[in-house]
């Protein structure tokens, strides 16, 4: 039954989507400018080859590619359960969603999950605009280490995405985790420049976010091919924010759909 | 004895507030039998749409039980989903940039209907509601009138046991609405046999559909009875407006001596003369002997208010007492 549901929810969020037209193709169109960015971005300071970049051992290009394109996708899976939520409130179908036969917990997220596969769609089409237009050398990658570590991280990600959800849930808006992903993702976690560059002072904070060893690790792996044996440490710390993340957003979001039904508020935005 | 298809116990709900808990239930006991078509009768705020959202799972009471089909709604919620349609009174309630046949098939999905049974269905109830010619609109370009259909149409998708109508006219036109009725009526009670739970303010579809009916006030049950029932009861006082041609000097002296009058008041002299009379009984033949023999034209005599409108105030004023 929930098969049937989870591709229906897919085949929703894609048809809702498509019918923005303008906004659809725009999303796309958007994506593959951002790549021209990194290159031009590339272009003026790749001349000065940050010490930072020698970790990872490719070009600045490569480096901000991996970055903005991880970022972004990551950014889908912070804040798209909770801006669809909203979305499904201001509509009022949250409660047509949950008198359904649908689990709650999936009625509630996955309106989200096509914007999640579309984020895929759009991290692949960038990486591949990176390589065939502007010489992105992803040559030596260690794709099937990339995966893992990706999905790793991508739960974590998820975990975050659930109380962010739950937050909406009960405050009816996200502003406040959205802002401190937004934050936490472009100033700390090091996508366009290492966490080595940061003050000294605030690499611990950043080293306590799961996308910032996310990225390191990533990175490594598509611009330098180490294997996930090689990468094992990042492995395990990403599965130790998976593993805390995940059901503190499991048990954030059943609690607060128990507020919400409690005070008879699920209907409310 | 089969189960009844719904059942409160002590059913009490209080909704947190900035001035402390506003109750919306208290202590509501009912029991629906299957195949009924039932109402919930009330003023805003008496707790209609909080009970059908108790039952269809949406909200938790805050003490008591509720059970459908014998299910409990807290602990068995799943399964009381699968075997209720819930009708919203917002018709907006419906993904507006899809077609209806979209909106169909999506919520068929999550009923768990496979991708043909979910095409059929969508199709068979399209047709149903008279809705197939505009199958591939999108439901945004819908009349109020069609996407409460399409509204409907949603519900009965599973094909429930029970459907929640919650106020599922407001805002339609007469002619649509009277033919929202009809098919709510005669396709899904007398043909389907399907148990419903009907909340509305219209007292013409209440005593017209149901086949019995809760009047609720300020959260708690007044009343359950069968609509006509409930009007007898009521009108042992009612008050009756005669409006009759001309000035009638000494009229309301006169009808204040006949037996079972309670109280005549002058509601308006001038061209017509308009009385209320409060009545202990319903209007006998001594009352239309005295307006024949003193040549008063009748034009007007009737119940001041509708029937159920009396049972309300009645009702209200007991619990006030």
């Amino acid at each position: 039954m929930s098969k049937y549901a989870l591709l229906a929810l897919v085949r929703r969020g894609f048809l809702h989507a498509a019918s923005y037209r303008l906004n659809f193709f725009g999303n796309y169109l958007g994506a593959a400018l951002v790549v021209v960015f990194f290159s031009v971005l590339a272009d003026f300071y790749g001349q000065a080859r940050p010490a930072g970049l020698a970790l990872f051992g490719g070009d600045t290009f490569t480096f901000l590619l991996i970055g903005g394109v991880t970022a972004r996708f990551f950014n889908v899976g912070f804040k798209q359960y909770a801006r669809e939520l909203e979305h499904e409130l201001a509509a009022g179908t949250v409660e047509p969603l949950l008198v359904t036969a649908t689990p709650a917990p999936l009625a509630l997220l996955g309106p989200a999950l096509w914007a999640l596969i579309e984020g895929l769609l759009i991290a692949a089409l960038q990486l591949a605009l990176g390589v065939w237009l502007f010489r992105a050398d992803l040559s030596r990658a260690d794709w099937p280490a990339a995966l893992a570590l990706g999905v790793l991280a991508l739960l974590a990600v998820t975990g975050w995405g659930l109380l962010s959800a739950a937050f909406v849930l009960v405050f009816k808006r996200a502003d406040p985790l959205s802002w401190l992903a937004d934050v936490t993702l472009y100033m700390f976690a090091g996508v366009y420049f290492p966490v080595a560059a940061l003050p000294a002072g605030l690499q611990p904070l950043a080293w306590a976010l799961p996308l910032s060893h996310a990225l390191e690790a990533l990175r490594l792996a598509l611009m330098q091919g180490r294997s996930l044996m090689e990468l094992a440490r990042y492995a395990w710390i990403l599965a130790g924010f998976a593993l805390a993340l995940l059901p503190l957003g499991v048990l954030g979001l059943e609690a607060a759909l128990r507020h919400a039904r409690r005070r008879g508020s699920l209907g409310h935005y | 004895m089969l189960t009844p298809a719904l059942e409160a116990v002590d059913l009490a709900h209080a909704y947190p507030g900035p001035r402390g808990a506003v109750e919306a239930l208290r202590a509501v006991t009912l029991t629906v039998p299957r195949g009924e078509f039932f109402g919930l009768f009330g003023p805003n705020g008496a707790g209609k749409t909080t009970f059908i959202r108790v039952l269809a799972t949406l909200v938790i009471p805050t003490s008591g039980h509720a059970r459908v089909l014998g299910l409990d709604v807290v602990r068995d919620a799943a399964r009381v989903r699968a075997q209720i349609g819930l009708v919203f009174s917002n018709e907006n309630a419906l993904y507006g940039r899809l077609t209806g046949r979209q909106n169909l098939e999506f919520f068929a999905a999550l009923q768990g209907l496979a991708p043909g049974a979910a095409r059929r269905r969508s199709a068979e109830l399209l047709d149903f509601l008279g809705l197939t010619s505009a199958a591939d609109r999108p439901a945004q370009a819908y009349s109020t009138g069609m996407r409460q259909k399409l509204n409907v149409a949603r519900a009965l998708l599973h094909d429930p046991a029970i459907i929640f109508l919650d106020e599922p006219t407001k805002g339609l036109d007469a002619l649509t609405a009277e033919t929202l009725r009809h098919l709510l009526r005669r396709e899904l009670a007398e043909r389907r046999g399907k148990t419903v739970l009907l909340t509305t303010h219209d007292l013409g579809e209440m005593e017209q559909l149901c086949d019995r009916v809760a009047v609720l006030e300020a959260g708690r049950l007044r009343a359950v009875g069968a609509p006509a029932d409930l009007v007898r009861e009521a009108s042992r006082s009612v008050i009756y407006r005669l409006e009759v041609a001309g000035s009638g000097p000494g009229l309301a002296d006169r009808l204040a001596q006949l037996p079972g009058v309670r109280a005549v008041t002058l509601a308006a002299d001038g061209a017509a003369t308009v009385l209320d009379l409060t009545l202990a009984r319903a209007p006998e033949a001594d009352l239309w002997r005295l307006l024949a023999d003193l040549g008063v034209r009748v034009l007007r005599f009737g119940p001041k208010e509708d029937g159920l409108v009396t049972v309300l105030k009645e009702l209200s004023q007991a619990g006030h007492e």
